[in-house]
C-alpha cells in the first residue's frame, strides 16, 4: 500500500541559478508503475532521488500514503532504489549484497537466508548467491541490484534508467521481466528513463518531464494521441512526429498554408482554429497516419499533399520513407508506408494524412490547438 | 621484418634509460646492502686494522647482548603501537577531510604540514613540549591533573611519547593517501547503504573500510617499515635513552657502527632488522592480501 503525492516541489541546487525542478505535482496511486520520461539532463534523477531522500527538497511537500517525507531520511520512507550503474558493493557475495539492508535492519539470520534465497528464486539468481559483483555479466548484476532492492519489501520501488547499460536484447526481455516483477509484488513503483519506447512500453502512466517542467502527466495512448504540446508530440512516438511550420488563413474557408503546402482544414477542426486564423501555427502528422492517396481509398483523408521521395528505410514489415514537400526540400519528413509498396528516390507521389489525425501547435506557447 | 626491428629498438632504448639509475642504485644501494651482509660475518672494527673472519660469532653475541634484545623489545612495542593507531587515525581523518564540511581546505594543510616538516624540526618542538615546563604539562596542569615529570627522561613515558609524536607527524601523509583511495569510492555505494538503511557508522565500516582495502594495505606497510626503522626521532629526542628504554633496532645499530665503530656486530644487527621487516611484509601479503575489486 503506497501513494505518492509530490506536492509543488522544487529543487534548487546550491549555486545554480535556475530551479532544477519546477513546481512539480504528481499523483500517484497505490501499485501504479510510473515512468518518468524526458531528454538527458531534464531533472529527471533529480526528481527521483528526491523522492529518495537523497537529495534535498527545497521546497513544497512529498507524502508517501499521506504522511509528509521531506525531513525523513531515506531508510525511513521504506523505498528501495535500483541505480543505473546498479551500485552494487564490490566487496561482498550476492548474498551479502542482498543481505545487507536486511542485516541492518537487524532481521534474524534464518530470516535473511529464506528471503534471500526466495528473492534469488524469483529472479533466477541463485547460482550466483556467492559471486563477487565482478565475476558477473551486466545482466546479471542488474538483477542482483533488482534483488537487493525486493528483499525488503518496501512500499515503493524506484528505479534510475536500470537498463541502459544492458544491450537491446537483453532489455527488452528485462522490462518484461520488470513488468512481470510488478504485478508480482503488488508494489508501486517509480521508474526513470530517457527511452519514450521503454516509457510506453512499461509505464500505467508516464510523466513526461523537460527543463524540470512536467508536461504531461497520463497513460501512454493518451500522450499519443492526445499530446498537450508540441513537445510531448514530438517525444512521444517513433519515428517522432513531423511538424511544419505555417499559417492559417481564411480563404473560402480557412486553410493552412506554408510555403509548400496548403489545403482547406477540414470542417470538424474549423471552430478550433478559427482564433487562429492569421496566426502562426505548427502543423502536426503522425508518420503513421500518412498514406498514399494511390492505395488507401477507404480512409477518410486530407487534401492532396504532393511530395518527392528523399531515401528509404525498409525495415522489415513497414518501410519508412524520409520526403519533403514539392517545392520546399528544406524540411523533411517522414512516412511509414506499407512494406509492399516501393518507392524509388525522386520518385513523386500524393499523400493525404487521416482527418482524424491532424493536429495544430500554437506557434508560441507551443500548446495543442486542435 | 620492421616490426622486429622496431621493437629491437625500442628494447635497446627501454634499456638505456633503464642503464643509469640502475648503475646509480647498483653504487649506492644494492652493493652496500650485500657488502654489509659480508662484513656481518666479520670482527670489522674501525680502529682496529685485522678484521678476522668470525662466521655467525656477531649473531650469537647479539643475540646474547640484553641490549639488543631490549632493542628487539622496543621496536616491536613502538610498531605495534603505532601502525593501528597511525592507519586508523589518518583514514578516520580522511574520512572526514572526504565530507563537505566547512574549512575542509585548511584542515588537510594543517594535517598534512607535518608530514612535510622535517623530523628535525618536529623533533625539537616536541622535545619542548614534554619538558618538565612544557606545554604538555602546562595544559595538564591547566586541566586540573597534577603533572610534574620529564616525558623524555622518564623510563616508563619516553617511548609512548615518541610515538605519538610520530603518529602525529605521519598520520596526514597517509592521510592524503586515503583521501585519493576514499575518492575513487563511486558516490553511489553510500547512497545504496543509506537507502539499505546504513547510518554514518555503519558506512564508514561497511563501506569505506573496505572499499579502501588496497590502500590501508599500502599504508600498513609503510607505516610498519617506517617504525621498524625509526630512528631521527629517537636520536634527537632522547638518544636510545633512559638507560636503554628507547632504544630501537635501527638506533642500536646506529650506536654500534657510528658510535664504537663496531661495523661487523652493527651490520648483524642491521641484517636482523632487514630479515624482521622482510618477514613481517611476507606475512602481511600472505594474511591480509590487498583485495582489489
Ligand atoms: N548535485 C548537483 N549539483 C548541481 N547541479 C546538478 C546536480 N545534480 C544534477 N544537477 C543538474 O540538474 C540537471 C538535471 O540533472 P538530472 O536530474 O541528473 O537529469 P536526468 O536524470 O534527467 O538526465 C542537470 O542540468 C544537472 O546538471
Ligand atoms: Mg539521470
Amino acid at each position: 500500500m503506497a501513494t505518492i503525492a509530490v506536492k509543488d516541489l522544487e529543487k534548487v541546487f546550491p549555486g545554480a541559478e535556475s530551479a532544477t525542478i519546477k513546481n512539480a505535482n504528481l499523483n500517484i496511486k497505490d501499485k501504479e508503475f510510473i515512468v518518468l520520461v524526458g531528454p538527458s539532463g531534464c531533472g529527471k534523477s533529480t526528481l527521483l532521488r528526491m523522492i529518495a531522500g537523497l537529495e534535498e527538497i527545497s521546497d513544497g511537500e512529498l507524502q508517501i500514503n499521506g504522511e509528509r517525507m521531506n525531513e525523513l531520511s531515506p531508510k525511513d520512507r521504506d523505498i528501495a532504489m535500483v541505480f543505473q550503474n546498479y551500485a552494487l558493493y564490490p566487496h561482498m557475495t550476492v548474498f551479502d549484497n542482498m543481505a545487507f539492508g536486511l542485516k541492518l535492519r537487524k532481521t534474524p539470520k534464518d530470516e535473511i537466508k529464506q528471503k534471500v534465497e526466495h528473492a534469488a528464486k524469483v529472479l533466477g539468481i541463485t547460482h550466483l548467491l556467492d559471486r563477487r559483483p565482478k565475476d558477473m555479466s551486466g545482466g546479471q548484476r542488474q538483477r542482483v541490484a533488482i534483488g537487493r532492492s525486493i528483499v525488503r519489501n518496501p512500499k515503493v520501488f524506484l528505479f534510475d534508467e536500470p537498463l541502459s547499460n544492458l544491450d537491446a536484447k537483453l532489455r527488452v526481455q528485462m522490462r518484461a521481466e520488470i513488468k512481470k516483477l510488478h504485478r508480482q509484488l503488488d508494489a508501486t513503483i517509480v521508474y526513470v528513463t530517457h527511452d519514450q519506447i521503454e516509457a510506453m512500453t512499461m509505464g500505467d502512466r508516464i510523466v513526461v518531464l523537460k527543463d524540470g517542467i512536467v508536461q504531461q502527466f497520463d497513460t501512454p495512448m493518451n500522450l499519443f494521441n492526445n499530446p498537450q504540446n508540441k513537445f510531448v508530440a514530438g517525444f512521444i512516438g517513433s519515428p517522432s512526429m513531423n511538424f511544419l511550420p505555417g499559417k492559417v488563413i481564411q480563404k473560402e474557408e480557412a486553410t493552412f498554408k506554408s510555403k509548400s503546402l496548403e489545403f482547406a482544414i477540414p470542417k470538424d477542426l474549423r471552430p478550433g482554429l478559427k482564433p487562429y486564423i492569421g496566426k502562426e501555427v505548427f502543423f502536426g502528422f503522425r508518420p503513421e497516419y500518412i498514406y498514399d492517396k494511390q492505395f488507401e481509398k477507404s480512409k477518410r483523408l486530407s487534401e492532396n499533399m504532393e511530395i518527392v521521395v528523399d531515401s528509404v528505410e525498409p525495415i522489415g514489415s513497414e518501410t519508412f520513407v524520409y520526403f519533403h514537400f514539392i517545392g520546399n526540400p528544406e524540411h523533411s519528413f517522414c512516412f511509414r508506408s506499407d512494406s509492399q509498396f516501393s518507392y524509388g528516390i525522386g520518385s513523386e507521389i500524393c499523400i493525404g494524412v487521416d482527418i482524424e489525425r491532424l493536429r495544430f501547435f500554437d506557434k508560441e506557447t507551443e500548446k495543442r490547438i486542435m | 621484418m620492421k616490426f622486429k626491428s622496431r621493437k629491437k629498438e625500442q628494447l635497446f632504448w627501454g634499456y638505456l634509460f633503464l642503464a643509469f639509475p640502475l648503475l646509480l642504485l647498483s653504487i649506492f644501494v644494492f652493493f652496500p646492502i650485500g657488502f654489509a651482509f659480508v662484513v656481518s660475518f666479520y670482527d670489522w672494527n674501525l680502529l682496529i686494522p685485522d678484521k678476522p673472519f668470525v662466521g655467525l660469532g656477531n649473531y650469537f653475541e647479539l643475540f646474547k647482548d640484553p641490549v639488543f634484545i631490549k632493542a628487539i623489545k622496543n621496536t616491536i612495542i613502538y610498531t605495534i603501537g603505532v601502525v593501528p593507531v597511525q592507519t586508523l587515525l589518518s583514514l578516520f581523518l580522511a574520512f572526514i577531510m572526504n565530507q563537505k564540511i566547512r574549512g575542509r581546505a585548511f584542515f588537510r594543510t594543517a594535517f598534512y604540514i607535518p608530514a612535510i616538516t622535517s623530523s628535525v624540526v618536529t623533533s625539537i618542538i616536541f622535545v619542548w613540549i614534554y619538558s618538565k615546563p612544557g606545554l604538555l604539562n602546562y595544559g595538564l596542569n591547566a586541566l586540573g591533573v597534577d603533572s610534574n615529570i620529564d616525558w623524555l627522561t622518564n623510563p616508563v613515558t619516553v617511548l609512548p611519547s615518541i610515538m605519538i609524536l610520530n603518529v602525529w607527524t605521519t598520520s596526514g601523509y597517509f592521510m592524503v593517501s586515503f583521501l585519493a583511495g576514499l575518492q575513487n569510492i563511486p558516490a553511489s555505494l553510500y547512497e545504496a547503504a543509506k537507502i539499505d538503511g546504513a547510518n554514518q557508522w555503519q558506512q564508514f565500516w561497511k563501506i569505506t573500510v573496505p572499499m579502501v582495502r588496497p590502500v590501508t594495505y599500502f599504508v600498513v606497510i609503510m607505516s610498519l617499515i617506517g617504525c621498524f626503522q625509526v630512528f631521527d626521532q629517537i636520536f634527537i629526542m632522547s638518544s636510545g635513552g633512559p638507560d636503554n628504554a628507547s632504544t630501537t633496532m635501527s638506533y642500536f645499530v646506529y650506536q654500534n657502527s657510528f658510535k664504537y665503530f663496531r661495523f661487523g656486530f652493527g651490520a648483524a644487527s642491521a641484517a636482523v632488522l632487514a630479515l624482521l621487516i622482510f618477514a613481517t611484509t611476507l606475512i602481511q601479503k600472505k594474511y591480509f592480501p590487498p583485495d582489489v575489486y
